[in-house]
């Protein structure tokens, strides 16, 4: 068998596309993730009964199942219900993005209960409202405590957006599958995406460290 | 009746038999890859831990990659290149047993650390200054404290596993979610197969996150 590293320096558009793909894939389902995680979080907490038991459902929902399921649960079966038709790309922004709501709506929660309280009557006190109080008062500082837990949670989700391929969302993982049906240069191929995947993580993790200093020199 | 559509559970009963041993495989396949992991897990934490760069390094080069690399890509590269390097031929189970099983030593190899690393250096101190020697002190001291914070991680990192194991279809084995797509592209009942696979999962999983969840608010984490 010949390894020829030169086939990823052949198909770096094709490359780089997936990857261009694969970062566009995580962050907008990491906006969607973000909208979805704070009401949950305030849901779970706040809620009446009934909210509160539809958000726990879904968060023990994504908690209890394989991402991968999920995946192909959105993707195939929404669209026999509403007759909606979407491409895979949307299929999969979706599901991951609820699947990494999830997660962040547990780390919000967490980090809502570490706001102490008399910080809300101090807030009720100067008359802010409870919708004020939350929104300047109680979120503002939950933000900051779980934003190490957000930025692993995102390194996670730039991890999984490669279950994506297998619905054919066009990212990394995908295009190094059909270069590898293309050239049969399986180790080079194989290794290549690996890399990336590695350079892109690394980037992130980088991120979060820095960020964490800032944090804590701020502090 | 759901909207327009009428659920038809009874094709799922007519592969009922699919969907159980596609389980049994799910179960081998999660059990091998987390005993791997933990045997594995404890060797690698220890390496990172080591003064001697031939160990460490290595060990800090298998936790970076493993957890730097999404779990599915890690599988295809093991079905694909392992035969072309070595010159071996696993079967996809055995692949994907060794594949989940280095993944999984990664994350068990930084919750050893951890743990060891929150037992206080005093304690080893004290241990060798009675007469234990290093790996006395080691086995008898600090990995019993250890364990205990390891605890809650470790069931964390067991239902992560168990959820991997499903990308294991990915290189065609055998287990519940490649049997799940195996019967939909029979059947085309979708909504009735991925949901009931979902539920099964589901059973097994949540029993053990609410454990878990005991376990934290107990150890107070």
């Amino acid at each position: 068998m010949e390894f020829r590293p030169s086939v990823l320096w052949e198909y770096r558009v094709f490359l780089l596309q997936g990857m261009a793909n694969t970062a566009l894939l995580a962050l907008t389902a990491q906006a969607l993730a973000l909208t979805l995680a704070v009401p949950t979080a305030v849901a779970r907490l706040r809620g009446g009964a009934v909210t509160r038991r539809v958000a726990g459902a879904y968060v023990e929902f994504v908690r209890g199942t394989p991402a991968l399921i999920q995946l192909f649960w959105i993707f195939y079966c929404i669209p026999i219900f509403t007759g909606l038709d979407w491409s895979p790309l949307w299929g999969a922004i979706v599901a991951l993005g609820m699947n990494v709501g999830a997660y962040d709506a547990e780390a919000f929660r967490a980090g809502i209960q570490s706001v102490h309280f008399g910080q809300v009557q101090a807030a009720r006190a100067l008359g802010l409202s409870a919708w004020s109080t939350f929104w300047a008062i109680i979120l503002p500082q939950a933000t900051r405590s779980v934003l190490p837990a957000l930025l692993n949670n995102f390194i996670g989700l730039l991890l999984y957006t490669s279950i994506a391929s297998t619905i054919g969302v066009h990212e990394l993982t995908y295009a190094g599958g059909k270069l590898n049906t293309a050239t049969f240069q399986s180790v080079v191929i194989f290794t290549g995406v690996a890399a990336l995947y590695l350079v892109l993580s690394v980037a992130a993790s980088a991120g979060v460290r820095r960020l964490e200093r800032v944090q804590a020199r701020r502090d | 009746m759901i909207g327009h559509y009428s659920l038809d559970l009874s094709s799922v009963w007519r592969y009922r038999e699919l969907l159980v041993s596609g389980l049994l495989v799910s179960g081998w396949v999660g059990a091998l890859a987390l005993g791997l992991g933990l045997l594995g897990g404890l060797v690698v934490g220890l390496g990172r831990l080591s003064r001697r760069r031939a160990l460490a390094w290595p060990a800090g080069f298998l936790i970076e990659v493993f957890r730097g690399t999404p779990p599915l890509v890690q599988l295809f590269w093991f079905y694909y290149c392992l035969p072309l390097l070595f010159d071996v031929r696993l079967s996809a189970l055995t692949t994907a047993v060794l594949s989940l099983g280095l993944f999984s030593s990664a994350y068990v190899g930084e919750i050893v650390r951890g743990g060891i690393q929150s037992v206080h250096k005093g304690q080893v101190q004290a241990a060798r200054a009675l007469g234990l020697s290093q790996l006395q002190a080691l086995r008898e001291i600090v990995l019993p404290q250890a364990v205990r914070r390891m605890w809650p991680p470790l069931m964390s990192q067991a239902v992560d596993v168990l959820k991997a194991t499903a990308l294991a279809s990915s290189i065609t084995v055998p287990e519940l979610m490649y049997q799940t797509y195996n019967a939909t592209s029979q059947t085309f009942r979708f909504v009735e197969f991925y949901t009931v696979s979902a539920l099964i999962y589901l059973a097994i999983c949540l029993p053990l996150v609410w454990r878990l969840r005991r376990l934290e608010w107990r150890s107070g984490v």
